[in-house]
């Protein structure tokens, strides 16, 4: 399931850019700059969509193995672990729970410091493409708090934007979203989890 | 690292307690997979009187789905049994529990949420003071000395996986490191504080197969039958209950494997001149651990507890350390750290007058007395036991 970085991957990652939403208007070429920036590759790994959506279980195997992958040498390696895997899982449920294209996601871990970024590649139309930029503008916009709680003490079915909610209210991760072109939809996340450990 | 991996989860009640107990990790796609459990949580709740307590202490994970079921169960409970308050029971150690928990009890007052490694440990206040560090420094520094041979003879040997629980500041951990030569050391303790200071100490001396690692030594979070080697080293002592610690150590321990404790036995702390007056201050100190529910005396017990707590072949034995053992300040240091953390420290805190504490404070200044007297002898006297898990 991991591979390694220069596998020829269809997607372009550069047009992925933590600072920027979508909703920003700049074109792809514009946004280049991922994934250097000083930060260095902890995993990486592509899953055909198809066996994402096999089994909900990947989502729980995933997150588990890539926190104790990347936990090393942390401040408090099982407490990193132990939140890494938590917010990891929900990104992977999300991402489980899009209607997704035939094709490969890809997910990358890198670091920088005591940032951990995440980007994820997630082949998809038009329709789950605004999901993820509008969710993403939500979690920015006044008000995010609250409607983070009311999505996770609903007493309806769980809303799906829970997730992205949680990461940047409880986490206070910074993300971005954006379309490519009508193939995909590329997310990254910027987190601090060792402030959390303190 | 070893990463305790669970897919599944357990529920269990404890109706003497009136305890609901949740672990492992729920990460359901859909509610309904854990209805058994939501079930049961409901059913328990419709038996108790007074306060209902909900322990996920082990909950290690928890999905969005499973968290929100979970929460408008307990939310249903407060609404429908006005005469019943819920206490649910987390552990600091595994990280996304406050955060939710704390979001569900600000929403429904009746809900309270205690970290139960907070409060828990009698004289945990004392034990986590990072002022304790220095003592700590040089209590290890002094008791070393034996302990790298005595090792030995309890089964240590290169090439092992060695837990030291209950750490401290991770010195002792640092110096197994060094000398025999392990695979992997992961040390835990509960004081944030000390970590620190471990982590800072293993970096500068540019160690990285320690693991440090912050937890609960009665709940610890490692996988069963892992480390060749476990240490416990002056901690028993601590807790008002040691057995349960024990079991822990038993669990992480491989079959075959030895754990390793040192305690001691305050009163039998010694020195000439002034032989009385250091006596009577020491049983002193016997009985002020005693009112903060530990037990400072466990030394010639431990024995005992490890085959109570189920281990064979005990090998077990003491040694002194004295001030004649390297500089005789060193000595006077740590007896200098003791008074003010008995003294100042916990004798007030019990609410000692005065009188008592000055001479309560006397015999630990005879202490070193005796110690730096050209003629004087002074000992802290330290029990070893060892005990093999079976196969
Ligand atoms: C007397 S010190 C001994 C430390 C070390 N083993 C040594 O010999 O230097 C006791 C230690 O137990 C730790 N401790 C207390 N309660 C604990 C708990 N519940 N879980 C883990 N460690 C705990 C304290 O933080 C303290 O470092």
């Amino acid at each position: 399931m991991v591979t390694g970085f220069d596998d020829g991957f269809p997607l372009d990652l550069s047009s992925c850019r933590p600072d920027r939403a979508a909703g920003d208007d700049m074109t792809d070429t514009q946004m280049g700059g991922l994934p250097d920036d000083g930060f260095k590759p902890l995993i990486e790994f592509d899953l055909d969509t198809t066996v994402l959506d096999d089994q909900w279980i990947y989502c729980d195997f995933m997150s588990s193995f890539v926190a104790s992958m990347v936990s090393h040498n942390r401040g408090d390696p099982f407490m990193f672990s132990n939140l890494l895997s938590a917010t990891l899982n929900e990104l992977f449920e999300t991402v489980y729970r899009t209607e997704k294209k035939a094709g490969q996601f890809r997910f990358r871990m890198l670091q920088k410091g005591s940032v951990d970024r995440i980007t994820m590649v997630v082949p998809c139309g038009r329709d789950e493409q605004q999901f993820y930029l509008k969710t993403v503008e939500e979690v920015r916009a006044p008000g995010a708090s609250d409607k983070y709680l009311e999505l996770l003490f609903s007493d309806d079915k769980l809303d799906r934007r829970v997730g992205l909610f949680e990461l940047a209210i409880s986490y206070k991760a910074q993300m971005s979203a954006v379309a490519v072109e009508d193939k995909a939809v590329c997310l990254t996340i910027d987190l601090v989890i060792e402030r959390e450990t303190d | 690292m070893a990463t305790p991996v669970s897919t599944s989860y357990e529920f269990g009640y404890d109706d003497n307690d009136q305890v609901f107990t949740l672990a492992g990790s729920m990460r359901p796609q859909d509610i309904s997979e854990i209805d058994a459990c939501l079930e049961a949580l409901r059913t328990c709740a419709g038996q108790v009187t007074g306060m209902f307590y909900v322990n996920v202490r082990r909950l290690l994970q928890s999905n969005n789905v499973a968290f929100n079921g979970l929460a408008s169960v307990l939310t249903e409970i407060c609404q429908e049994r006005p005469d019943v308050n819920v206490t649910i029971t987390m552990s600091s150690v595994v990280g996304w529990t406050p955060k939710k928990f704390n979001a569900l009890r600000r929403r429904i007052p009746r809900i309270d949420v205690v970290e139960y490694d907070k409060d828990f440990y009698p004289g945990q206040t004392f034990v986590e003071d990072s002022s304790f560090v220095s003592v700590l420094r040089k209590q290890t520094t002094m008791t070393w000395r034996h302990e790298k041979h005595i090792l030995l003879r309890h089964g240590i040997a290169e090439g092992m996986k060695i837990a030291d629980i209950c750490c401290g500041i991770g010195d002792f951990a640092l110096l197994l490191f060094k000398e025999f030569n392990p695979t992997y050391v992961v040390a835990l303790d509960h004081a944030k504080a000390s970590l620190d200071y471990a982590r800072k100490m293993a970096k500068e001396f540019n160690v990285t197969g320690v693991e440090y690692v912050y937890g609960d030594a009665a709940e610890i979070l490692l996988p069963s039958g892992e480390f060749d080697f476990v240490t416990c080293r002056h901690s028993l002592q601590v807790f008002d209950r040691p057995e349960r610690i024990l079991s822990e150590l038993l669990r992480i321990c491989k079959p075959g494997g030895r754990v390793y404790v040192t305690n001691e036995k305050n009163s039998h702390c010694l020195g000439e001149p002034r032989a009385e007056s250091i006596q009577w201050t020491y049983n002193e100190v016997a009985k002020l651990w005693k009112h903060f529910n530990m037990d400072i005396e466990i030394g010639p017990k431990s024995r005992r507890l490890l085959l109570d707590a189920g281990f064979v072949d005990i090998r077990m034995e003491s040694f002194m350390v004295t001030n004649l053992d390297g500089d005789p300040e060193e000595f006077a240091d740590v007896i200098r750290t003791w008074k003010n953390m008995f003294a100042d420290s916990m004798a007030r805190e019990r609410g000692d007058d005065e009188a008592f504490i000055r001479k309560f404070k006397k015999g630990f200044d005879d202490h070193i007395f005796a110690a730096m007297h050209p003629k004087g002898y002074a000992g802290w006297p330290i029990w070893v036991a060892s005990g093999r898990k079976p196969l």
